[in-house]
C-alpha cells in the first residue's frame, strides 16, 4: 500500500535549516497495523504527515497504492487523501461549532456521499461507539474519551484503507486509551491498514510492526512479539 | 454542503457575538448611508426621465451678453408662435408660464358656501394644450384640448382634494389673485416626485393672452425666466440642426437685439445646469456618489481587517478541514458565504434603518424620495449588487487567507500574526479608510467654516429682525392705510414698502442711461423700487448725498457704489445731482449707497438702482421688536387680513428667506457632518475591534512585560505607537487631497474662506483624539489586566 524510497523532508527558514525526515524507505502492506516510536522531534509525526498528504516531501518518492503521490499537487492529494485516509489526532480535532452527529458526517460531504446514506453511517458509527445519546452534543460537552472515539468515527466513516493516528491516546487516561486502542485493533482485524504514531510501547504493542525512528531516520523495525 | 457551510456560519456568529455585532454594524452603517446616496442620487437623476419623448424634449433657453453674461431659460412672449411657424418640422412646439406664489380663491359650488382662499407657491402655471404632447400624465378625466379655451384649468387629484375637499373638481370655479375666474374643466393623476416643473394646477395659455394686452404679448424684448418654451424635435434630428438656424431666426424677429442668441437645451440638462435656475447639479450628485462609495469602502475595509485578524480562531477547523478533504476553493466558498451572511443581515438592517430616516433625510435634501419594496426592482437589483459586491470585497481577502493555511500549522496551532501574513495589507487598510475619515473632516470643517462666514458675514444691511409680508397687486393704493395700521402695533419699529428685500430671491435688470451719454450702458442694473424708508428699515447706509423723497413715482434714484464704479467714476460725489435714466424715467442721481450684498456670497456685488414707485411695490418689510414677537405677529396677520380680507396672508422672516439661497450648501453641510461622522465611528469600530483582537492575542507578551517591569503607560505605548504611526501617515496623504477638493469648492464662492493651517491642524488632532479614545478603552484594560492570570493560562 505505502513505499517510500529515500522520502525526505527539509524545513528552511532564512536562517535554519532542519531536517525531519533524512532517507525513509519504508513498506507498508494492506491490513498491517504499524507503530511508529522514537523520542520527540525524531520525525514520527512529519514521517505521518507527509504519509497523510498534509504535508509534501522535499526529496524521494511516495507510491500509495501503487501510484506516485510525493509530486501531487494539492488538489490531487486532496483528492487521494478524501477517499483513502482517516486521520485520529492527539487533540481530537473536532470542530467546536459542529455537533457530535455533523463532525462525524463532515468527511462525507467533501467525497458528496448523499444524506441518506451519510444520516445512516453516522449512526450506524454512533451506536458501535456508543455515544448515540450524544449525537446533537458539541464537543466541548464531551470527555476526553468520547471525543476520541467522535474523532475515529469520523476517521472511519468514509471507509479509508488507511488510518493514520497521530498519538491517538495522548490525552485520554488509561481506561478511555485501552478503549481507543481497542477499537483501532478491531477496524484493523476488519482489513483497515493502520499507521499510528505514539509514544506508549504499550499502545505500540496493539500492532504488529513497530518503526523506531532517529533523527528524522528509521533505525530498527521489529514484528511485535506474537507475529515473531 | 452549503448547509453545513450555513450551520456554521450562524454558530460562529452567535458564538463570537461581540465580533459579529461589531461586523454587522460597521457594514450596515457604511450601506446604509450608501443605500441612503443611492435613493437621492436616483431620485435626482431620474428628474423627468420617465416622459416618452424626454430624449428627445428640449428647453429654449437665452443668453444675452451684456457687460456679463445673462443667462435664462425663458424666451419673449412672442417666440413660441413664431418657432412654430418658422420650424415646421418640428414635432411640438409647447410654451408654459408658471406663476409663483399665487392666491388662488376657491369660490363656493352652492351660494350659501364660503370662499376659501390657498396660497399656491410654484404649482400654478399656464400651459398650451401642446404641453401635454410633450410631457406625460396620467387624464382622469378630460383632454388637453379643454386647455384652448382661455379661463379653462385642469387640475391634479391631489391639489384638487386640498382645494375642493372630496367633491368632483370638474365644473367648479376658482379665482386667482381675485382677478379671473377660471373653471376646472380636467382631471389628473397625482404628478410624480421626479419632475423638475412641479404644476398641479393648469391653467389655459390662452387665459394669459387675454389678460395681458396684445402688445406685451407681441414684444421681444423682454424675457422672463418663467416663461419657457419646450420642443420636441422627431426622432433622429439633432438639436444642432435647430440650433444652427436660430441666429436668422433671431435676426429676422428680432433684429435690434444682436447681443441676444437661442439655443436648445436637453430636457436632460434642465434639472442640473445651475446657470439657467437648474437645482442640483450633477458634480455635487457625483460627489455624493462618492462619498456613498467611501462608506461602504471603509466598512468593507473594517471587516476584512476584522476577519483577517478573526481568522486565527478558525485555523484548526481550516486545518481540519483540509484534511478531511476539502479543497481551497471550497474553503473560500465557506468564508465567501460567511461574509454574505453577515453582509446579507447588514442589508436588511441597512434597508429597515432607511426607511426610518427617509422623512428626515427627504426634509434635509428638500426631496420627496420614498421607497416601495414591493415594486422598486431597480432597488432590488440596487441591493442584490450591494450584497454582492460588498460580500465580494469584504470576503475574498479573509477568505483566501483562510483557504490559504497550511493544514499542518493549521492543526498544530503554530499560525499566529505573524504566520498569518497580510499585516502590510491591514495597516494598508487602515491607512486607507483614515484617509477617508480625515478627507471628510476636512470637507465637514470648511463647508461649516464657509456657512458660518456667510452667516455672520455683514450683507451690507439689516437682517435680523425684519418681518417681510406680502402686498396683493390690487392693494396698492392701500399702502398708506396698512403702514398706519402696522405702526400702530407695540413692537412694531419700521416699515419700508418696497419690490423686494435688499436681497431677493426675485430681481429686476433693466438698461439705463447716464447723463450726456448718447446710449445705454452695456450692462444691466438691478432696479430696486423703494420708499423713503428703506435705507433706515434695512439699515443700508449712504455714503453721499441725501435719500429718495417721499412720493410714489419715480422722480429722483440712489444708486450704490458699484453702479457708480461700473459708470466709470471714482468717487461718489462725481455722480450726485447728474441725470439718471432708467425704465424711460429720467431723473436726479440724490444719493449713493455704500454696497450690498444682493443676491448670494456665489455672485459678485450688483450695480443697482433704488428709486420711489409705489405701483412696483410687492413686499413690507417690518422692523420688529424681537422680544414681543408673538404679539407682532399675530397683531400683523390681523390688521393685513383686514386691509386685504380676500388675499392670502403669509409672513417671512428676512433672515430666513436669505438663509434658502444657501439651501443647497446646508443640505450638503448637513449630509457631510452626518456622514463624516459616520466614517469616523465605522473607522473606529474597526480600531475598536482591532485593537480587542491584539489585546488578547498579546496577553502573554503584555504579563511578560508586566512581570518584567514595564509600567502600565509602557503597555500603553505598545497599542498607541502603532496606529498613531498610522494615522500620521494617513494624514500626509489624506491633507493634500483634502485641500484640493475643497480649494475647487470653495472657488464657486466668489466670497470665501481661506483654507488655513487651522483646518489641517483640527482635522489631525480630531482623528489622533477620538483613535486614541478608541484604542485606550481596550488597551488600559489590557495593561492593567494581572500578569499572574495571563500567564497561568498559558
Amino acid at each position: 500500500m505505502i513505499k517510500t524510497t529515500n522520502l525526505s523532508k527539509v524545513y528552511r527558514t532564512e536562517e535554519v535549516e532542519t531536517t525531519a525526515l533524512n532517507d525513509v524507505d519504508l513498506e507498508i502492506k494492506e491490513g498491517e497495523f504499524v507503530s511508529v516510536m522514537g523520542p520527540s522531534g525524531c520525525g514520527k509525526s512529519t514521517l505521518l504527515n507527509v504519509l497523510g498528504m498534509i504535508d509534501s516531501p522535499s526529496g524521494g518518492t511516495y507510491h500509495f497504492l501503487g501510484e506516485e503521490v510525493g509530486s501531487l499537487s494539492e488538489r490531487k492529494r486532496s483528492n487521494v487523501r478524501k477517499h483513502n485516509l482517516g486521520f485520529v489526532f492527539q487533540s481530537f480535532n473536532l470542530i467546536d461549532e459542529l455537533t457530535v452527529f455533523e463532525n462525524i458526517e463532515l468527511p462525507m460531504l467533501y467525497t458528496k456521499v448523499p444524506n441518506s446514506e451519510r444520516k445512516a453511517r453516522v449512526e450506524e458509527l454512533l451506536e458501535g461507539m456508543n455515544i448515540m445519546h450524544r449525537r446533537n452534543h458539541f464537543p466541548q460537552q464531551l470527555s476526553g474519551g468520547q471525543q476520541q472515539r467522535v474523532a475515529v468515527a469520523r476517521a472511519i466513516v468514509n471507509r479509508p484503507k488507511l488510518i493514520l493516528a497521530d498519538e491517538p491516546t495522548g490525552n485520554l487516561d488509561s481506561a478511555n486509551g485501552d478503549e481507543v486502542m481497542k477499537i483501532l485493533s478491531q477496524l484493523n482485524s476488519e482489513g483497515t491498514t493502520i499507521l499510528m504514531v505514539t509514544h506508549s510501547q504499550y499502545c505500540a504493542e496493539f500492532g504488529n510492526r513497530i518503526i523506531r525512528m532517529l533523527d528524522g531516520q528509521v533505525v530498527t523495525e521489529n514484528l511485535v512479539k506474537q507475529y515473531l | 454542503m452549503i448547509r453545513n457551510f450555513l450551520t456554521i456560519a450562524l454558530r460562529n456568529l452567535q458564538r463570537y457575538r461581540n465580533y459579529s455585532l461589531l461586523n454587522i454594524a460597521g457594514l450596515a452603517l457604511g450601506i446604509t448611508c450608501g443605500l441612503m446616496i443611492f435613493l437621492i442620487v436616483r431620485f435626482h437623476l431620474s428628474m423627468d426621465r420617465y416622459h416618452e419623448k424626454a430624449d428627445r424634449t428640449y428647453r429654449v433657453v437665452t443668453d444675452i451678453e451684456f457687460g456679463r453674461l445673462v443667462q435664462t431659460p425663458g424666451v419673449p412672449y412672442p417666440f413660441g408662435p413664431a418657432f412654430r411657424l418658422d420650424f415646421p418640422e418640428v414635432e411640438t412646439v409647447a410654451q408654459s408660464r408658471q406663476q409663483n406664489d399665487q392666491l388662488v380663491t376657491v369660490l363656493p359650488a352652492t351660494e350659501t358656501g364660503e370662499r376659501k382662499k390657498f396660497m399656491l407657491e410654484r404649482e400654478l402655471g399656464y400651459v398650451e394644450p401642446e404641453f401635454f404632447d410633450v410631457f406625460d400624465y396620467t387624464w382622469v378625466k378630460g383632454t388637453p384640448g379643454v386647455l384652448t379655451e382661455p379661463f379653462k384649468a385642469v387640475i391634479s387629484k391631489p391639489l384638487a382634494q386640498r382645494l375642493f375637499g372630496n367633491t368632483d373638481p370638474v365644473g367648479r370655479t376658482f379665482m386667482v389673485n381675485n382677478e379671473h375666474t377660471y373653471t376646472v374643466a380636467g382631471l389628473l393623476g397625482p404628478v410624480r416626485a421626479n419632475t423638475e416643473a412641479r404644476l398641479e394646477l393648469f391653467l389655459s395659455y390662452a387665459s394669459y393672452r387675454a389678460i395681458n394686452t396684445k402688445e406685451s404679448m407681441e414684444h421681444w424684448s423682454g424675457v422672463s425666466g418663467n416663461h419657457i418654451c419646450y420642443v420636441v424635435l422627431p426622432e433622429g434630428m439633432k438639436p444642432e440642426q435647430i440650433n444652427s438656424r436660430l441666429p436668422a431666426f433671431l435676426k429676422k424677429h428680432q433684429p435690434e437685439y444682436d447681443r441676444w442668441s437661442h439655443h436648445l437645451q436637453p430636457l436632460r440638462d434642465v434639472y442640473f445646469n445651475t446657470a439657467y435656475n437648474g437645482n442640483v447639479p450633477k458634480s455635487v450628485l457625483w460627489a455624493l456618489a462618492v462619498v456613498g462609495l467611501f462608506l461602504i469602502g471603509t466598512a468593507c475595509i473594517n471587516f476584512i481587517n476584522l476577519a483577517t485578524a478573526q481568522a486565527l480562531i478558525r485555523s484548526k477547523e481550516v486545518g481540519v478541514r483540509k484534511v478531511l478533504g476539502s479543497s481551497r476553493g471550497q474553503l473560500f466558498l465557506q468564508f465567501l458565504l460567511e461574509t454574505g451572511l453577515i453582509t446579507l443581515f447588514a442589508v436588511v438592517v441597512s434597508v429597515l434603518i432607511t426607511q426610518a430616516l427617509l422623512p428626515f433625510m427627504n426634509e434635509l435634501t428638500h426631496s420627496k424620495i420614498s421607497i416601495d419594496l414591493r415594486s422598486d426592482w431597480g432597488l432590488w437589483g440596487t441591493l442584490a449588487a450591494t450584497l454582492t459586491g460588498v460580500t465580494l470585497c469584504s470576503g475574498a481577502y479573509p477568505g483566501l487567507i483562510l483557504a490559504g493555511f497550511r493544514p499542518v500549522l493549521a492543526l498544530k496551532g503554530r499560525i499566529n500574526t505573524q504566520t498569518l501574513g497580510g499585516y502590510s495589507v491591514r495597516r494598508g487598510l487602515v491607512v486607507a479608510q483614515f484617509i477617508i475619515c480625515q478627507i471628510m473632516i476636512i470637507a465637514a470643517i470648511v463647508i461649516t467654516a464657509q456657512m458660518n462666514y456667510i452667516k455672520n458675514a455683514s450683507l451690507g444691511f439689516r437682517t435680523e429682525s425684519i418681518v417681510l409680508l406680502p402686498v396683493p397687486d390690487a392693494g396698492k393704493p392701500k399702502v398708506e392705510a396698512l403702514r398706519q395700521q402696522l405702526e400702530q402695533i407695540p413692537g412694531v419699529r419700521q416699515t419700508s414698502f418696497a419690490y423686494d428685500a435688499p436681497a431677493g430671491h426675485s430681481q429686476n435688470q433693466s438698461n439705463c442711461r447716464f447723463e450726456g451719454r448718447q446710449e445705454d450702458e452695456q450692462w444691466y442694473i438691478t432696479t430696486q423700487p423703494a420708499d423713503d424708508r428703506y435705507l433706515s428699515t434695512f439699515g443700508l447706509s449712504l455714503v453721499a448725498g441725501r435719500n429718495l423723497l417721499p412720493g410714489d413715482t419715480i422722480r429722483e434714484f440712489i444708486l450704490n457704489e458699484s453702479a457708480v464704479n461700473k459708470l466709470g467714476f471714482s468717487s461718489p460725489e462725481e455722480v450726485l445731482g447728474k441725470q439718471f435714466t432708467v425704465w424711460g424715467r429720467t431723473g436726479p442721481v440724490v444719493g449713493v449707497i455704500k454696497d450690498f450684498h444682493s443676491r448670494s456670497f456665489h455672485d459678485a456685488i450688483d450695480p443697482v438702482v433704488l428709486m420711489t414707485s409705489l405701483e412696483s411695490y410687492e413686499t413690507c418689510g417690518v422692523r420688529i421688536d424681537l422680544s414681543q414677537t408673538e404679539t407682532v405677529l399675530s397683531a400683523m396677520e390681523e390688521k393685513w387680513n383686514r386691509i386685504f380680507p380676500d388675499d392670502f396672508y403669509s409672513y417671512t422672516f428676512l433672515d430666513e428667506s436669505i438663509a434658502r439661497f444657501y439651501q443647497l450648501e446646508n443640505a450638503l453641510l448637513g449630509l457631510t457632518q452626518v456622514f463624516c461622522g459616520i466614517a469616523l465611528f465605522i473607522g473606529c469600530m474597526g480600531l475598536y475591534g482591532l485593537i480587542s483582537f491584539m489585546a488578547a492575542r498579546r496577553r502573554k507578551e503584555i504579563g511578560i512585560r508586566k512581570v518584567l517591569g514595564a509600567s502600565v503607560s509602557q503597555i500603553l505605548n505598545l497599542f498607541g505607537q502603532e496606529f498613531v504611526r498610522l494615522i500620521i501617515f494617513a494624514y500626509f496623504l489624506a491633507a493634500p487631497l483634502g485641500w484640493w477638493a475643497m480649494h475647487t469648492w470653495l472657488e464657486d464662492y466668489t466670497y470665501r474662506i481661506s483654507l488655513g493651517a487651522g483646518v489641517f491642524a483640527t482635522t489631525i488632532g480630531v482623528t489622533l483624539l477620538v483613535a486614541l479614545a478608541t484604542v485606550s478603552v481596550q488597551s488600559v484594560k489590557a495593561a492593567l489586566a494581572n500578569p499572574v492570570n495571563s500567564l497561568r493560562s498559558e
